[in-house]
């Protein structure tokens, strides 16, 4: 450890407390907070209430500013702080669900873990090459050549990624006859970008596709370098289509698709690497085991007795840290599994098993909801590990709205009352049993039972049972699903449980949703991953649609926003360029756009500069021209209603539902945002900061704002993420309405509120992995209850 | 002196060199002096060391050991000679020309319907460094180079990854350079040492290169001690990028045939316009496998190798520079020598 940082630590060590005064950003109001080190604290309150603000933005961005300016790579900049004093901070380190899921997509549970480093080590050394076709069979390959992320290793078809997107002709040019303007056009881009890539091929246009140069085929789909533009990169179909992955996570037309790539048939590493083995295995296979079994294969490996002693100690290295791993209930992952793909608990807990083996002491921990996406049963291991944290010298901040964990913290800072500006407030802080008896606290009112969540105003299930339709998938076995038959009553809210690994996901994402697109988009076969599966649907025909709300992240593009996300955007901006400054200034609605015309030229529409530190360390600063306005000075001239265009970006969803009151069209997707308790987001605020459950709240928003008609099936995973007991009972309001105006719905659920009032529930299980993959119990909560098979039937409340 | 005299020399430098003293030049001794002290202070990398003047030797040093008939392993210096070639077999009709496309020389290889990207690929594109390639688009700093080592079929290997990333984007590819030598063979018939030897060595008294007898595909013998002559792939094909040998002497031949644009005592070895072609300036500052130049107005071009191999021809002073250097890894720039001793040497043209 650096000296700079032993003696800060010794420092900030002398204070038992963190001791917060004057605590003003974003809606924190002047507040004072005292943090006791060396332990374990809950930060609760309802999602906006200012736990983020002072958790993340406070404590941590100040323990790291601190720090770094202690080991001298940082010199203060003239910021102002959100806060007037701060004392007895330490080094932070945090995880924030959004900041990982952003991570490079490249980094995977076996690159975090260092496992994959290792595994390679023991493929160079101990690996048995076959039938090796180049003449330097005798020569050893270093263990660079088993990476995906190294040159060497990579398979070069799919840089390493084991998938890649590729255009489908067949589905882009479906006939000999279809001209390049009629191919343009099925491609679903904005008309600005369609225009410029008409003309940079006017002479083609009516053409058909078919009987085109090569050179033109390829320039139209593929492009080539111009460094005109950031891509570096022509207008072209291929950056069309990557247009609309980034700003929606797929092609909706399905032209573009994530394929298996077909050279490393998905494991990643080039031929060299396959022709390895190690009982019998590439290291591409080992990746792609769940960790529970990639833990069994090395421990009876029947190679191990030609091992050198190097190889048999990294062996058991390797097997020291995949047993932490599996008892941290990772056992199921797959060391190709992608960091971002991880649910957040998987994330949290990764990533605590790495800490809790550092053995660093004095430093402060801040969380966001580790428990998230465990089953009931599960969490206690996962709290005994943060406690473990704490033991060992750390201070521990969770944000969290899980019962179980806030019942373990020794101090609870609760936030709120309310969102937004009804917040910023402490309304409690001290142990847990004041926070139950706290009247002015909601969490204390739930977690006390003396509020409770709310009914279902509308039961559908006869004490018989469902008399209604019902949409089943049959001998579905993608993953670890044991041919099974599920039945999904239609019209009803339906929950899908199980332990973490037990196929739930499986079950939903990886086997209903892939039949769902291909019955109503007709979707190629490709769709069904694993297709040799018989698996098929049934009971189509009485849903119209169907709608899925994932917490993937909404796309890459800081560009992109709530408001643009949920297609109000051009309609704001079209108001703003009718006001008669913009129409005397001639501005039309492209100037209200920071990224293109309307954009601040010093930053490009970013409103921040970006400072290089030295190593990976860059820190961002207000752009010292649009002062983090975004725009140019023209786009900032015109006002509506006494606003600029900036400050409808700075506006909260609530703010602009009155705002916009007069324009309908703008008004109703926000007002179903406010009601799912997202009314506190910024308009502006860019997609990809959002957390998972915000994203899925959002997605879910835009969903219902489009009103469809009929029977829409409306498939959720996880939607309590984030959220306090009362944005819960919001959403449980939210979900229920969708029922009675006719649609179905089906969650993915952990939480024992929203599977207590769910119509029917599919429980999947018995354990995770191998050992998961049945359907061990389905029907009403209360006979869930009542099934002794049952594993989360106890967790659930029947109130009736 | 003046620069139409390069057509026009008074002796070709076919059987052996002929010396002047740098004043008889038009060159400042003390520069030079100078020069010998940098290198051997500060480049110690750089075996051996000549500067032509006006067609004569001016300054000819061998260090740490050399000598003038000792060969250099010259690196990617090889791939200006690849250039040279090219242009001679389009010279004499073996290829259309450099719009031709790379897959017309490899109709067994098979590509898939909607490959478009890859069966557009033209050789102006390898040579200008050009044509989309998979190593280096995913984010990879360095061509992996041992890999290439590695492959039972190099030219396989490299039409593999071709296709793939921003067509027109300057990646520099040793195994690009590889897939135009492999073009070469299957247009002439003859591997590009022995096409060398015929249309290219052999004029300007360059001694014949030997088949070199590749016993296995370690680290030494490809990019090591063992390199001798020019090495070859597993399927026999010279190797494109990078394993040619040769003296110092030679080195310099080859640069003084670009200064004659083409011309070797009576024969156009080259024509002219390939040699214009190659090394006009480009944006990206990259000919034909030739690195260009333009420094306070002064014009170049220099075929570059790592560990600080050189030819550096600069036209308006009819001037040859050549450092044949052991390769090492972050090697100091030589340009600092031509920049500060060389150029500055020059004091009546
Ligand atoms: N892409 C995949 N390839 C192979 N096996 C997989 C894949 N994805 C999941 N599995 C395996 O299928 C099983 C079920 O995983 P699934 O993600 O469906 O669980 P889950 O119940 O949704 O868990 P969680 O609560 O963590 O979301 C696990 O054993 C897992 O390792
Ligand atoms: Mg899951
Ligand atoms: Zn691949
Ligand atoms: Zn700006």
């Amino acid at each position: 450890m650096h000296y700079a940082l032993s003696e800060f630590l010794s420092k900030g060590n002398v204070l038992k407390n963190i001791e917060i005064k004057g605590a003003h950003i974003h809606n924190l109001k002047n507040i004072d907070v005292s943090i006791p080190k060396n332990s374990l604290v809950a930060v609760t309150g309802v999602s906006g209430s200012g736990k983020s603000s002072l958790a993340f933005d406070i404590v941590f961005e100040e323990g790291r500013k601190q720090y770094l300016q202690s080991i001298g790579v940082f010199s203060p900049v003239d910021e102002e702080d959100g806060f007037e004093s701060i004392s007895g901070i330490g080094p932070a380190i945090a995880v924030q669900q959004n900041i990982i899921r952003q991570s490079n997509s490249r980094s995977t549970v076996g690159s975090r873990s260092g496992l994959l480093s290792m595994l390679s080590v023991l493929f160079s050394t101990e690996g048995v090459i076959s039938c090796s076709l180049s003449g330097n069979s005798e020569e050893r390959l270093p263990p660079a050549y088993f990476s995906y992320n190294n040159a060497n290793g990579m398979c070069m078809t799919c840089s390493g990624k084991g998938e890649h997107y590729e255009i489908y002709m067949g589905r882009l040019v479906p006939d000999e006859d279809i001209t390049l303007l009629q191919v343009f056009d099925k491609v679903n881009a904005t008309p600005g970008l369609k225009n410029l890539l008409k003309r940079n091929f006017k002479d083609y246009l009516e053409t058909p596709f078919s009987r085109l140069p090569d050179e033109i085929k390829a320039d139209a789909l593929y492009g080539h370098f111009v460094s005109s533009n950031s891509a570096n990169n022509s207008i072209c179909i291929a950056r069309l289509l990557e247009g609309l992955v980034k700003k929606y996570g797929e092609d909706p037309s399905g032209i573009y698709r994530m394929r298996q790539c077909p050279d490393c048939g998905g494991f990643r590493v080039g031929e060299e690497a396959r022709r390895v083995f190690i009982g019998g295995r590439h290291i591409g296979e080992l990746c792609l085991m769940p960790l529970t079994e990639l833990e069994e294969f090395l421990t009876v490996l029947p190679d191990k007795s030609r091992f050198s002693a190097f190889g048999e100690k990294l062996r058991k290295d390797i097997l020291l840290k995949l047993s932490a791993l599996v008892k941290a209930r990772l056992g199921h992952l797959s060391l190709y599994r992608t960091v971002p793909s991880l649910s957040g608990g998987e994330l949290q807990r990764l990533f605590l098993n790495d800490h809790l083996e550092s053995g660093m002491d004095s430093i402060i921990y801040v969380l966001d909801e580790p428990t998230a996406g465990l089953h009931e049963s599960e969490k206690d291991q996962l709290i005994e590990s943060i406690k473990r944290l704490r033991d060992i010298g750390n201070t521990v901040i969770v944000v969290e709205h899980d019962k179980k964990s806030i019942m373990a913290a020794d101090h609870v800072i609760d936030v709120g009352p309310g969102a937004g500006t009804e917040g910023g407030q402490i309304v409690y802080q001290g142990d847990v049993s004041g926070l139950l008896d706290c009247e002015a606290s909601s969490t204390g009112r739930y977690l006390s039972g003396r509020s409770s969540m709310p009914g279902r105003a509308f039961k559908r299930l006869e004490p018989t049972g469902w008399q209604g339709f019902w949409l089943t998938v049959r001998q579905a076995s993608t993953n670890n699903l044991k041919n099974v038959d599920a039945a999904f009553p239609l019209g009803c809210l339906a929950g899908v449980a199980g332990k973490s690994g037990s196929g739930k996901s499986s079950l939903v994402s990886d086997s209903l949703l892939p039949l769902l697109k291909k019955h109503f988009y007709n979707n190629f076969k490709e769709g069904l991953s694993g297709d040799s599966s018989a698996a098929r649907l049934e009971g189509t025909e009485d849903l119209s649609g169907y709608a899925e709300v994932s917490q993937a992240p909404i796309g890459r593009n800081m560009n992109s926003t709530p408001a643009s996300y949920i297609g109000i955007w051009d309609k704001i901006r079209k108001i703003f360029a009718s006001q008669p400054e913009a129409v005397k200034q001639g501005i039309g609605a492209g100037h209200f756009s920071f990224s293109s015309v309307g954009a601040c030229p010093e930053c490009g529409g970013t409103g921040r500069e970006k400072i290089w530190l030295g190593g990976s360390f860059f820190i961002y600063n207000t752009c010292p021209a649009c002062h983090g306005k975004r725009y140019n000075e023209q786009a900032l001239s015109v006002r509506y209603n006494g606003k600029t265009i900036n400050d409808v970006l700075e506006m909260t969803v609530t703010e602009a539902v009155s705002f916009f009151s007069d324009e309908r069209s703008v008004v109703s997707t926000l007002k179903v945002l406010d009601r799912i308790g997202m009314g506190y987001i910024k308009l502006g605020q860019p997609t990809p900061t959002l957390s998972g459950g915000e994203a899925q709240r959002v997605k879910l928003a835009r969903e219902i704002g489009r009103k469809r008609r009929g029977n829409i099936l409306y498939v959720l995973d996880e939607p309590t993420t984030g959220l306090s007991p009362s944005d819960t009972a919001k959403l449980i309001c939210l979900l229920d309405e969708l029922i009675q105006k006719g649609n179905s719905v089906i969650v993915v659920e952990h939480d024992p509120a929203v599977l207590s009032v769910c119509d029917w529930i599919i429980e999947l299980g018995p354990e995770g992995g191998q050992a998961g993959g049945h359907i061990i119990a389905a029907g009403s909560p209360k006979s869930l209850k009542e099934n002794p098979e049952s594993k989360t039937g106890r967790y659930l409340s029947i109130n009736e | 002196m003046n620069k139409t005299q390069t057509n026009n020399r008074d002796y070709w430098p076919t059987k052996q060199w002929r010396s002047a003293s740098p004043s008889s030049c038009g060159m400042d001794s003390a520069y030079l002096e100078k020069l010998d002290l940098a290198i051997r202070a500060r480049h110690k990398n750089i075996n051996g060391a000549i500067i032509v003047k006006n067609g004569y030797i001016v300054f000819e040093k061998y260090f740490n050991a050399f000598g003038p008939a000792d060969t250099h392993n010259v690196a990617s210096v090889t791939k200006s000679f690849i250039s040279a070639l090219i242009g001679i077999a389009i010279d004499k009709g073996y290829i259309q020309g450099v719009e031709q496309r790379v897959l017309d020389f490899f109709p067994e290889y098979p590509t898939k319907a909607g490959d478009f990207a890859k069966r557009t690929v033209t050789i102006r594109q390898l040579l200008t460094m050009t044509a989309p390639i998979a190593s280096k688009t995913v984010g990879n700093k360095w061509e992996p180079l041992d890999r290439l080592r590695r492959q039972p079929d190099w030219v396989k290997y490299t039409l593999d990854m071709l296709g793939k990333g921003t067509s027109g984007q300057f990646q520099y590819s040793t195994a690009g350079a590889h897939l135009l030598s492999a073009i070469l063979t299957r247009a002439t018939g003859l591997c590009a040492r022995e096409f060398a030897n015929k249309h290219l060595f052999m004029p300007m008294g360059i001694s014949e290169i030997p088949d070199c007898d590749m016993k296995s595909f370690s680290l030494d013998d490809v990019f090591g001690k063992n390199v001798t002559g020019w090495i070859k792939d597993p399927q026999g094909v010279t190797v494109g990028g990078m394993g040619l040998t040769i003296t110092p002497r030679d080195m310099t031949r080859f640069g003084f045939l670009y200064l004659n644009k083409g011309l070797w005592e009576e024969q156009q070895v080259i024509s002219e316009q390939w040699i214009s072609a190659s090394t006009a300036m480009t944006p990206n500052e990259y000919g034909y496998l030739w690195w260009l130049r333009e420094k306070n107005g002064l014009l170049s071009y220099s075929a570059l190798g790592s560990g600080g191999n050189v030819i550096c021809c600069i036209p308006e002073k009819d001037l040859v520079v050549v450092f044949a250097s052991k390769i090492v890894v972050k090697p100091r720039d030589s340009w600092e020598l031509i920049d500060e001793y060389i150029i500055p040497s020059v004091v009546t043209d």
